[in-house]
């Protein structure tokens, strides 16, 4: 596993239930957005991660789009920072190319 | 912020940029995110001066755009555009390496030319030197006026092609003579130096842009045709 994959799944975990938004992980994963965002992608391609659109607070605002990790992502994030933190990553979570249609 | 507006323009524009490089199925959901989160940044309260935040809200724009054009790892992402890499697909590029050694090579001799030059003015300043440095461009002259020409091709094409190619083969030695007769300083590292160079390339550049043109048109099914019954 890459460190800012480690970094990622990191900043998820401090909360896992709270969404975050891309700015937000960006800042809390020390990463920059060429980095993050093929990152979510691959990881909602793996269905690790959700994401939704958030509901415009002000006339004119922007929607944001807010990600979130599953069930299954929060279990393999901690699974897979354990083994780091273990130093045994010996199963790489394996991230494969973007699916088609996404980043 | 002063030239909040400005800024913002030119932060979507780039975010635009990078979402044009996105498959059509995902580049309207990616655009509108990361545009949403450009006046965030650029009113982030945690990022002080001003200053710093529209710097950061354009480097967000520039590594998002860089991000785009890459895929995951060391595999490149290739734009929605372009398809996969095929056979021919990997020999036309063999062929442009090919053309670009080529290039390179030409220039190099050139560059020699010009260093040949600045060294005989230094230490044999003489004009029938000059003079003959010019004539030693004529035999190239000659080989551009009687070569066969493959193809069906316009005059103005080729008239454009020659002119560049003789202005890159004589330029360094009329920059030369300039410098004999005192038309600037005939020392290395001088402007006049350097006219020789820049006639070079951008005759050289010329020249790449129409050879482009000429593969490419050769290229062209109608073009194949009309070179057949030629």
């Amino acid at each position: 596993m890459t460190v800012p994959l480690q970094r990622v799944l990191r900043a998820f975990l401090e909360d896992p239930a709270a969404p975050r938004y891309g700015y937000d992980l960006m800042k809390a994963a020390g990463l920059p957005s060429g980095t993050l965002y093929p990152m979510l992608a691959r990881l909602e391609g793996q269905k690790l991660v959700t994401s939704a659109w958030e509901t415009p607070q002000g006339e004119g605002e922007r929607p944001r789009r807010y990600y979130q990790l599953t069930g299954e992502g929060i279990r393999v994030a901690r699974l897979e920072l354990a083994q780091v933190q273990a130093g045994r990553g010996r199963a790489p979570l394996r991230l494969g190319r973007p699916a088609p249609g996404s980043l | 912020m002063k030239g909040e507006r400005w800024l913002l323009r030119v932060g979507e524009f780039l975010v635009a940029r990078a979402a044009r490089r996105l498959p059509a199925a995902a580049r309207d959901r990616h655009h509108q995110e990361w545009a949403a989160e450009l006046p965030v940044i650029l009113g982030d309260p945690e990022i002080k001066p001003a200053a710093a935040r529209a710097g950061r809200m354009l480097w967000f724009a520039a590594d998002t755009f860089r991000g785009a054009a890459l895929g995951p790892g060391p595999a490149r992402y290739r734009g929605a555009h372009r398809g996969a890499m095929t056979k021919d697909g990997v020999l036309k590029s063999a062929r442009w390496v090919g053309v670009g050694f080529g290039l390179l090579a030409v220039l190099l001799v050139l560059l020699a030319a010009q260093a040949f030059l600045i060294y005989r003015i230094i230490f044999t300043e003489s004009l029938a030197g000059y003079v003959a440095s010019v004539l030693g461009a004529l035999p190239y002259l000659l080989f551009l006026r009687f070569r066969k020409r493959p193809g069906v091709v316009t005059f103005s094409e080729f008239m454009w092609l020659d002119a560049a190619l003789v202005a890159a083969a004589t330029g360094p030695h009329l920059s030369a003579l300039a410098g004999h007769l005192g038309w600037g300083h005939a020392l290395p590292f001088a402007p006049i130096s350097y006219c020789g160079y820049a006639v070079c390339a951008a005759c050289i550049s010329v020249a790449v842009v129409i050879m482009t043109r000429n593969v490419r048109r050769d290229g062209r099914p109608d073009t194949q045709q009309r070179s057949d019954h030629a």
